[in-house]
């Protein structure tokens, strides 16, 4: 998706570079004069590096052995790295990450949004604060959980847990994915319930109040006006969070550091990891480009369902 | 959550005791998601042994020493990150604000498929470029400077903003162009004292919105950069190493390190909806 778009965008910026100082003048020329300085360097800073890593990932080279040399190993890096056993694993971890933390927002979002969209005292300040998490840094996150709440030795949780008899509670360390999803999940929730909110507050008060005349529960009101009108902000915001929430990183850097083992390890931090803790710039170059193709191949599958789902409801 | 439930007892006009279990369950939301937060700033401002009594303090005489101590590790890390992300964040709303004004203002039958090209970009994850960016940041010597950070957060924040401001300026009423076209306006001061001053409040919040999303950028700020030109979300990462043992200090510190990013959204998330929504949703 984005390289088809890729190829052709660059091949119109090489193509009207000289117009544009030949004739300053013509609206055409004008925009492109006003276009053209973003598209160029919002090309060369994505898409350039991108062509370097598929060349780097048919190499193998270890940034700090110069001894070994740099050699072309052609699809070898793909074979051992990709194709193995715990690239499927970390995969798979995360798929699963996402998708918990997309379910849980998407259903915390939703009932804060619902819950948020009437008067009620102090409405503002509960809205501002609900949405704090979201401009929190995600290696604050990270710190939060382990030290804060989940800390085996004086977490707030851990304490709590306590209190109830629960002996040897220590989250991080027996679910650390089900942990990251939750930070995930915390931090992301704002822009799902400010979205879904959004949804709502456009909906017509005529079309739930003839709903309620044609004697609709408040369920109903919800399942057969508030609902449909929703979807197309799901797709919206489920979209937008999937890009980001696919590449999670400093909050299982700084919570987990991709452990016990591998365990809460994603895609983005096997990268991180091949290449900047283990200098292995082929094998981690290969990983990049599998994480790409994956994140294309699920982002297009999601678009695609999502836009099922909005037409049916609409 | 139990909200959608509780919300589907309303009805038509909603009872009064409805209406304040649906009052309770959102202030037990609050408590329960900006609780960390609240309770990150009280530990700030506890003694050490304080800070790991349990069960849990709330009421303690507050003392200002570690923000003594964290301050001192603190204003290098925070000079870089303001550096960092003041001249990415300038320099996307130079290229972002000219490129959808074109977008917007011309037409042409490839403006939508530009703008989505744009968005496009942002689904390219980052572990797709990390390594080559390293390689080529390392053989220009760009490590461990600001320059190799303010070149990625610029790739990354563009696209940003010309989406946002192209949905802003997509909204603005056409006959005010029109009109100052046929007075003869140039097309830079269309630009600058007609378009700007009209979409003020939608360039603030995409300006606010590249300055969250840089300055709590992780992955490239620990990848390009060490010591020296450590900006504030790695330096947490580092003092969470450092000083683990010292959990009121470190709260200290990440209080300080949170402050920027947390004022710029509270002041401007009634717009981020906005911006975020308009022309996305159809």
């Amino acid at each position: 998706m984005a390289i088809s778009e890729n190829i052709s965008g660059s091949k119109s910026v090489s193509g009207g570079r000289s117009g544009s100082r030949r004739a300053p003048a013509s609206p055409g020329a004008q925009r492109r004069s006003l276009l053209y300085p973003a598209l160029i360097v919002v090309a060369l800073i994505t898409q350039i590096p991108f062509l370097l890593t598929v060349y780097l990932s048919l190499q193998s080279w270890n940034i700090i052995r110069p001894d070994l040399g740099r050699q072309f190993v052609g699809l070898g890096n793909y074979a051992r790295e990709v194709f193995s056993a715990e690239f499927g694993v970390i995969m798979l971890q995360t798929l699963a990450l996402a998708a918990m933390s997309l379910v849980i927002c998407g259903l915390v979002g939703l009932g804060l949004a619902l819950l948020l969209n009437r008067e009620f005292f102090a409405k503002g300040l509960v809205q501002t604060l609900l949405v704090t998490p979201f401009f929190i840094m995600p290696t604050v996150t990270g710190l939060i959980w382990k030290n804060e709440l989940f800390s085996p030795n004086f977490g707030l949780v851990t304490w709590f847990a306590g209190l109830f008899g629960v002996e040897g509670f220590n989250p991080m360390a027996q679910a650390p994915l089900l942990m990251v999803s939750t930070m995930v999940a915390w931090q992301w929730e704002p822009l799902f319930m400010l979205v879904l909110l959004a949804g709502l507050a456009a909906i017509p008060e005529e079309e739930k109040e003839a709903a309620q005349l044609d004697g609709c529960s408040r369920f109903g009101v919800f399942r057969y006006v508030e609902l449909p009108h929703l979807l197309p902000y799901y797709r919206m915001v489920i979209l937008l969070g999937s890009i980001f929430i696919l590449q999670v990183f400093g909050e299982i850097y700084v919570g987990t550091a991709g452990g016990p083992g591998t365990s809460s390890m994603n895609l983005q931090y096997l990268t991180f990891q091949t290449g900047l803790v283990g200098w292995q710039v082929g094998a981690a170059a290969a990983i990049g480009v599998a994480t790409l193709i994956l994140t294309l191949v699920i982002l297009t599958g999601l678009l695609r369902t999502m836009n099922a789902v909005v037409r049916e409801g609409a | 959550m139990s909200s959608v439930p509780a919300a589907s007892k309303k009805g038509g006009r909603p009872t009064p005791w409805v209406h304040y279990v649906q009052n309770a369950v959102v202030y037990l939301a609050v408590v329960v998601i900006f609780g960390p937060i609240f309770w990150l700033i009280l530990t700030s401002f506890k003694t050490d042994a304080a800070a790991y009594t349990l069960p849990p303090q709330i009421l303690f005489t507050p003392t200002l020493e570690q923000y003594t101590s964290a301050l001192q590790s603190f204003w290098a890390p925070f000079f870089n990150s303001l550096f960092i992300v003041g001249v990415s964040t300038l320099i996307c709303l130079l290229l972002g604000i000219p490129a959808a004004f074109a977008l917007s203002y011309f037409h042409n039958p490839r403006n939508e498929s530009i703008v989505f090209w744009f968005i496009t970009t942002k689904a390219l994850p980052l572990a797709a470029v990390l390594t080559p960016l390293f390689v080529i940041f390392r053989s220009l010597r760009l490590l461990d400077t600001p320059w190799a950070l303010i070149i990625v957060f610029t790739g990354m924040n563009t696209p940003i903003v010309v989406w946002m401001m192209y949905q802003f300026m997509k909204d603005l009423p056409r006959g005010i162009m029109e009109a100052a076209q046929v007075d003869g306006v140039s097309l830079f001061q269309m630009l600058f004292r007609i378009i700007i001053p009209l979409t003020r409040a939608g360039i603030a919040s995409t300006a606010m919105l590249c300055v969250i999303f840089s300055w709590n950028e992780f992955l490239f700020s620990v990848s390009f950069t060490a010591i020296e030109w450590q900006p504030l979300s790695v330096a947490v990462a580092a003092q969470q190493t450092a000083r683990g043992q010292f959990w009121a200090q470190l709260s200290a510190f990440t209080t300080l390190a949170i402050l920027v990013p947390v004022i710029v959204g509270w002041l401007t998330q009634k717009q981020l909806v906005r911006g975020l929504t308009t022309g996305a949703v159809k």
